[in-house]
């Protein structure tokens, strides 16, 4: 049986990094058991230039959460991407997010998967990333996990090949 | 799928149950190649057992702290080996590629990616971590860890 799983969670208050006192909020979940992994791989290139939330293709899972009450579900997701610069300028980033169930957002809510990756204007290269998002909470029962992205500029936003995983009960 | 090539049009999804081991493999001395030909990642390779009576999943993670080369647009390609001879889904990614774009030299940076092997047969396996300069100029690694997952 593979060891509990302790995923230690910070949540930084931006505003507060902008005084002298940094407001670290902190917890640490105890994510036992989680013995099923469903994995989501595409190869196929793909754009966007939405600044709001829109679904990754082919980057929803379903799965089964086992048990007999609630625990953790954990995200991981990997792309090769490039944030370009597009008519805007500079300095687009690139936000990522899971999705649980249509509404519900996990610990921490999102990640700035790259940002400004094309300072001399090549148009390369695509770099891999990847970061680990927690549902600390998850009832027992079938739920739907989305993969969501978005630009903060209207600059281009490319991926290639993306892989979610779905570590559950 | 006539005319069109895998990059094109795969996705695909896989159900990995009973995956509940982990195996680590980690370095952390500088290294470097300028090999155009994959060669092995020092320190990145190991050998595992897969349980279970039946084919399943062996999932990869492979995080390190990167720097593609003071040469312009040089491309670092990573991909797991599985038995000297097995690829994963995907195959290879670009795992750093362009980094010193003000050409000073400067800085590491942690990259990661993950790499399914959707069916693996019960037994004792070698994986490991190799790399590839595109450009044929240095490229360079620090701190480095491959886990795998595996029934």
């Amino acid at each position: 049986m593979r060891p509990s799983l302790r995923v230690l969670v910070f949540s930084l208050s931006l505003a507060a990094m902008q005084t002298t006192a940094v407001a670290v909020k902190a917890a640490v979940v105890n994510c036992s058991r989680l013995a099923n992994i469903e994995v989501a791989v595409a190869l196929n290139a793909i754009t966007t230039f939405s600044q709001t939330f829109v679904n990754v293709p082919d980057m929803t899972l379903s799965f089964t959460q086992g048990g007999t009450s609630s625990g953790c579900v954990l995200v991981r997701y990997s792309a090769e991407v490039l944030s370009s610069p597009g008519t805007s300028g500079d300095n687009d980033q690139m936000i990522v997010r899971p999705l649980l169930d249509g509404s519900i957002q996990s610990v921490p809510p999102q990640s700035d998967l790259t940002s400004d990756d094309d300072e001399d204007h090549d148009r390369r290269f695509l770099r891999a990333h990847s970061f680990e998002f927690l549902f600390a909470s998850v009832s027992p029962g079938p739920h739907t996990i989305v993969m969501q992205w978005r630009g903060t500029q209207s600059s281009v936003m490319n991926k290639r090949s993306r892989v979610t995983t779905v570590l559950h009960r | 799928m006539a005319g069109l090539t895998c990059d094109q049009v795969f996705a695909s999804k896989f159900r990995c149950p009973n995956t509940i081991a982990v195996d680590v493999a980690a370095g952390i001395p500088f290294i470097f190649t300028s090999s155009q030909t994959f060669q092995n990642i020092p320190d990145n390779g190991l050998i595992f057992t897969q349980g279970g009576s039946g084919p399943g999943c062996v999932l990869i993670h492979y995080s390190a702290d990167v720097f593609s080369s003071d040469t312009p647009d040089n491309v670092m390609v990573v991909r797991p080996l599985l038995d000297s001879a097995t690829l994963a889904t995907p195959s290879q990614v670009v795992f750093t590629a362009d980094d010193d774009e003000d050409s000073d030299g400067l800085f590491f940076r942690s990259q990661a990616f993950q790499f399914l092997f959707p069916a693996v047969a019960p037994g004792q396996h070698q994986i490991v971590m190799q790399w590839r300069s595109v450009g044929g100029t240095v490229i360079n690694m620090h701190g480095r860890t491959m886990t795998v997952t595996h029934q």
